[in-house]
């Protein structure tokens, strides 16, 4: 009797999941902009899960992030072990636990293209980046942005990016990253505050 | 006073030097009590889970002046397979180790990474520190000395002591290449966690590495 139910109801618990591809993009594009231009400052926790597909293991790892316009950023670590990276303007910062190193964003390719990358996932406007051939999917809870990368060395890693966002789109709710192995990592974001007041001081590092 | 002349400080020098090294290798070795018998899971215990649990660890490697930290994970995929995944904090995949039977081959490796160089010292030091391909191989040299028992595994040129305690938990492992030691690895044991809950690996020469890894409790 469970299992009749459960492959009668199969469809519908799927339809919830399925996307399909967005008809006119024009007016979400119009919706993401607008989210990226209203958005003064993000704060949120996150929780990172990798899994890697050779082995059937999971890292999950947990922090909380904060971005405020134009340029900073503090991504933070809390769980299995401290980490912290923060982009302020020109410069990156990362403290683990044994070590704090600075590098000028402009005198190191890979960070400067990092920097790019987060900064633009987390407003949501990477889909205006040349390095993605972008397409357009909705269900009837929200949007997904698939990503697939067009440079070469972004291609060497990642198979796609994709970039969720609620129906309302007012901020990105979940990415995830698909490198060209399969091994996959997703990031959920939780109690997000959306144009909270944001002291500067959080994004230095003494 | 008077200056003792370049020749004789240089000379003074090799010797003491070499006096070290080899007092340092003969800390490991000793004719006292020597046994012969195959490594087993019984009578040392392994890093790696031979039931395939897989162990997380909080990495630290400093090598080439580079510091790369995140989570290396250790799993036994099969009776003959193990795996050495290093996955950076942001969640990248910088290598994937694989030991196979009696090869070791690096199955992935980041890009930048992906140095001649670099991979040896790798695969090098997480062999030995982990204990890839020790257990049910060939008959092991042993000596016992306070307790304590020290195991002499030999391969070409290079020599490796594994000193044991009298619960069969590695307390220490120095590798020596002819008389030069080449690199040291100390392990803390912790009985709550039934498990190596820091392993220590420092390399010398010319390439200096060190790798800590800290169990990460789940």
């Amino acid at each position: 009797m469970y299992k009749t139910l459960l492959i009668l109801l199969f469809p519908f618990l799927c339809f919830s999941q399925t996307f399909k591809v967005v008809k006119d993009t024009s007016v979400l594009k119009q919706k993401i902009e607008s989210m990226s231009k209203l958005t003064t400052s993000i704060e949120a926790d996150f929780t990172q899960e990798k899994n890697l597909s050779m082995l059937s293991e999971k890292i999950i790892s947990k922090g909380h992030f904060v971005f405020k316009k134009e340029n900073l950023l503090r991504w933070e670590y809390v769980s299995p072990s401290k980490y912290l990276i923060v982009i302020n303007k020109e410069k990156v910062i990362i403290k683990d636990e044994k070590k704090t190193t600075k590098y000028d964003m402009n005198s190191n390719k890979v960070f400067k293209e990092i920097n790019d990358i987060m900064l633009s996932c987390v407003q949501g406007t990477i889909f205006k980046s040349n390095k993605f051939k972008t397409s357009y999917y909705e269900n009837d809870k929200g949007y997904k942005l698939e990503l697939i990368p067009q440079v070469k060395n972004m291609k060497e890693t990642f198979k796609k990016i994709n970039l969720y966002f609620d129906k309302n789109v007012t901020s990105v709710s979940k990415m995830e990253m698909i490198e060209n192995n399969d091994d996959l990592t997703s990031l959920d974001f939780t109690n997000k505050k959306l144009n909270a007041p944001i002291a500067e001081t959080i994004f230095t590092v003494k | 006073m008077r200056q003792l002349p370049k020749p004789y400080l240089l000379l003074s020098s090799v010797l003491t030097c070499l006096i070290f090294v080899s007092c340092t290798i003969s800390k490991y070795q000793s004719s006292v009590k020597p046994f012969i018998e195959t490594l087993t899971y019984q009578k040392l215990l392994p890093v790696v889970d031979p039931k395939g649990t897989s162990s997380k660890f909080k990495a630290n490697i400093d090598v080439l002046n580079r510091h790369f930290t995140g989570i290396v994970i250790v799993k036994k995929t099969d009776s003959v397979t193990t795996h050495v995944i290093f996955v950076t904090e942001l969640g990248m995949k910088m290598f994937d180790l694989e030991q196979k039977d009696t090869s070791l081959n690096m199955v992935y490796v980041f890009e930048p990474m992906n140095k001649p160089n670099f991979i040896n010292v790798l695969k090098t030091n997480f062999n030995n520190m982990l204990l890839l391909g020790v257990f049910d191989k060939d008959r092991t040299t042993g000596f016992l000395r306070n307790k304590q028992k020290t195991y002499e595994l030999l391969n070409g040129k290079e020599k490796r002591y594994l000193i044991v305690d009298n619960t069969n938990k590695l307390i220490t492992q120095a590798t020596f290449s002819k008389k030069k030691k080449t690199s040291k690895i100390t392990y803390v044991y912790n009985a709550e966690a039934a498990a190596y809950t820091q392993i220590k690996c420092v390399q010398y020469g010319l390439v200096k590495i060190k790798i800590e890894l800290n169990k990460i409790s789940e």
